[in-house]
């Protein structure tokens, strides 16, 4: 239903047309047998998932999750795959420092204690052997705000949202009054 | 396993460099093959796709094993890192397919760094082997092929006779606010010349003020790329046959010092060999130096070309400042109206310190102010105001931050483009470990200021923002965002021209002192960066080269 439905939308849109890509706007890449192939295991996903909204409230419902499996996953390899190990470990550090905090996953915790969690990783405060806390937040920082602003062509930025949001769409072909 | 295929020239690039040559060439009747390692885009493939195309390896390779590094060390550093810093565009067109085509020409002080300063301590400085009189009617010859649109009469500096080719391209009103500011200061500002239509030109049409120019291809084939404009009239002549996915690895030369060709590697991965009588690399700096390092025999041991031992030395890029002015827009439009207000381009530049006579300073060069709008990419914009809080504006005020920005403010800026001295702590060479997926070494760039450059650039920026403080209505905050850092696509020097073969690679006419009929056109040639992007002069000089070229041709001494 919801694949149908973007498709509709990215249509009327006409946004521009760029190069087909296999499996994209259809969510999480998915395998022969057609199952999903999600890029981080359940319990990583809701962490990461979880800090994106709390970066940019409105980030999942905007396709910021599929926007980050769409890169990290995608062959032959982008520069996100590179981000895929920080990204896990940090999904970790985010759970364990919740965990530690409020004796819940990050996900299950509240607004207000999530984003304490995420003061910490922002200003570099967590030390971990190999993990750089305020590298790993500013990459999700980037992802998120590319998730949101990105064509929807690679699964974010659901129905034109983030330009709308924005005002403004970088179509190719833009009527200006002339003076 | 080789076969031979044979041409009267082959032109190694097609860029700024080589589409020049490819079309003189062609036109006055030689066979020319032009061997481009990047793919051949139609300008209707190109897309305003922020991510796809700027923020992934659309123009430029991942720098990662099995892709097409570059190894950087700076300022001292010893070891050298992997980088994709240094590459331009990699397809048919090169960095004109991607440039934003700030189109100046070269002043007088460009071509006699060495006389005018009378030297600079540590600066290896050379005056150009020719006169701004044997090169203005070659920018006249560009301006008119590619299509480059401004006014002239209005900046005091300007180094031309003749009117542009086309009319300046329509201004956002804050120009006006603008210009008030700069005079108000003793500043002279006038409009900026671009390489982009602003009629219809042939049978391309004129640009439709999307605003992506820079980092991107324009779909509409209005900014003058090679790619748009010399290119298919190249291919017109029914003469020149460009190969894109060929990879030039070796210059081939005979035992009497004269070339007879170029090995290449096909898209298929076959390596393949053209015999030519001529051979023109435009490459870039970086990569025709490369080349020619590539290249060496038991004749050029040190490369072929560097019996003066300055291939890949003297390498310069461009001396980058910027600074940025938030304005309130609905303070704009109670002032100037609202018609006009989205046009993208603010389109003004100031050279009042382009040589600076009075000054303290060890390097009286300066360069160039281009004031402009902010880009309109969405997503740098966005990464940009979280980085300027230094990543502590996130959740809801980032996205109010980001609405505010992108509802109500303007931002205006300037970029400084300065000269770059070239001295001995500033050059290229192979990297003795990294290889690209071609198994060859790659360019390793050893990147070092000059101080006196840097000082240079640091006074620039703060007068810059000192015209936009003087901006009314008032900038609500105005920043410093770069000083003193350097844009890696602007890259010359490597091959530098001159009279004296120990003093320099290429002749005058860009032959190559040491092997005949081998010539260099991109930015290798340039003895100093220049107070502006170098690429007008590059496609100038590349006229100028070809037409040298084809004299030779009728003169049968080739």
């Amino acid at each position: 239903m919801r694949l149908n439905r973007r498709q509709m939308i990215l249509s009327l849109l006409s946004i521009s047309a760029g190069r087909l890509l296999p499996g994209c706007g259809s969510g999480p890449a998915k395998n022969r047998e057609g199952a999903s192939l999600l890029v981080f295991e359940p319990d990583r996903r809701r962490a990461l998932c979880s800090a994106a909204e709390r970066i940019l409230p409105g980030a999942v419902e905007a396709g910021v999750p599929e926007y980050m499996d769409y890169w990290i996953s995608r062959q032959p390899f982008s520069i996100v795959s590179d981000w895929k190990p920080i990204l896990k470990v940090g999904a970790v550090h985010l759970d364990r420092i919740a965990r530690a905090e409020y004796r819940r996953a990050f996900a299950d915790c509240k607004p207000d204690e999530q984003d304490a969690v995420l003061t910490r990783f922002q200003k570099g405060e967590v030390r971990a052997k190999r993990f750089n806390s305020s590298a790993f937040f500013q990459r999700l920082v980037t992802l998120t705000l590319e998730g949101f602003l990105s064509d929807p062509k690679y699964g974010g930025n659901r129905d034109g949202v983030g330009w709308r949001f924005i005002g403004r769409t970088p179509c190719w072909w833009a009527p200006k009054r002339l003076p | 396993m080789t076969s031979v295929q044979k041409a009267d020239v082959v032109v190694v690039g097609s860029g700024a460099g080589g589409a020049p040559v490819a079309l003189t060439l062609s036109e006055a009747g030689a066979k020319v093959v032009v061997l481009e390692r990047g793919p051949w885009y139609s300008v209707r493939e190109f897309t305003h796709d922020e991510v796809g195309v700027c923020r992934r390896d659309f123009f430029v390779p991942y720098p990662y094993d099995g892709y097409d590094p570059k190894t950087i060390r700076k300022q001292g550093q010893k070891e050298a890192h992997r980088t994709s810093e240094g590459w331009i565009g990699v397809c048919v067109g090169g960095g004109t397919v991607h440039m934003s085509g700030f189109f100046y020409r070269f002043k007088e002080s460009d071509l006699r760094l060495k006389s005018m300063t009378g030297g600079v301590k540590g600066a290896d400085l050379a005056d150009w082997p020719l006169r701004m009189d044997d090169l203005l009617p070659y920018y006249d010859l560009m301006e008119a092929r590619i299509g480059v649109s401004g006014q002239a009469g209005i900046n005091p500096y300007e180094t031309r006779k003749r009117p542009f080719p086309l009319p300046p391209l329509h201004s956002h009103p804050a120009a006006k606010l603008l210009d008030q500011a700069a005079q108000s200061l003793g500043f002279h500002s006038f409009p900026t010349p671009r390489a982009i239509l602003s009629r219809s030109y042939g049978n391309r049409p004129p640009c439709n003020y999307c605003g992506f120019c820079g980092d991107y291809g324009c779909e509409n084939g209005a900014k003058s790329s090679t790619l748009a404009s010399l290119i298919p009239a190249a291919e017109d002549t029914g003469r020149c046959l460009i190969k894109p996915g060929c990879m030039a690895r070796r210059v081939l030369v005979d035992r009497d010092d004269r070339v007879t060709g170029v090995e290449y590697i096909d898209p298929q991965g076959e390596v393949k060999r053209i015999q030519a009588r001529v051979v023109v690399l435009a490459a870039s700096a970086i990569e025709s130096a490369r080349l020619l390092l590539l290249s060496e025999t038991g004749r050029f041991p040190h490369g072929l070309c560097n019996r003066s031992g300055l291939l890949g030395k003297n390498l310069t890029f461009s001396t980058f400042g910027k600074a940025t002015a938030v304005f309130d827009r609905g303070e704009l439009e109670a002032k100037l109206g609202k018609a006009g207000m989205d046009l993208p381009f603010l389109l003004r530049s100031v050279q009042d310190d382009y040589w600076m006579e009075k000054t303290p300073l060890l390097l009286p060069k300066g360069g160039t102010y281009n004031f402009l709008l902010h880009h309109p990419n969405p997503i740098n914009a966005a990464i940009r105001l979280a980085l300027d809080s230094k990543w502590s504006l996130w959740g809801q005020k980032l996205k109010d931050r980001l609405h505010k920005y992108f509802h109500e403010e303007l931002w205006i800026e300037f970029e400084v483009f300065g000269e770059f001295l070239p001295h001995q702590g500033c050059y290229l060479d192979l990297d003795p470990r990294v290889k690209d997926r071609f198994n060859l070494p790659v360019a390793r760039i050893t990147n070092r200021h000059h101080p006196a450059s840097d000082d240079v650039n640091r006074l620039m920026v703060r007068r810059g923002m000192d015209i936009l403080e003087a901006i009314r209505p008032a900038p609500r905050k105005v920043t410093p965002w770069t000083w003193a850092t350097t844009t890696y696509h602007l890259q010359h020097g490597t091959c530098r021209f001159g009279t004296d073969p120990a003093k320099s690679v290429l002749d005058p006419c860009c032959q190559a002192h040491d092997i005949k009929n081998l010539y260099v056109t991109d930015g290798s040639f340039l003895p100093n960066s220049g107070g502006v992007p170098a690429t007008p002069t590059i496609l100038a000089n590349s006229f100028r080269v070809a037409h040298h070229i084809s004299k030779s041709f009728r003169r049968r001494e080739i």
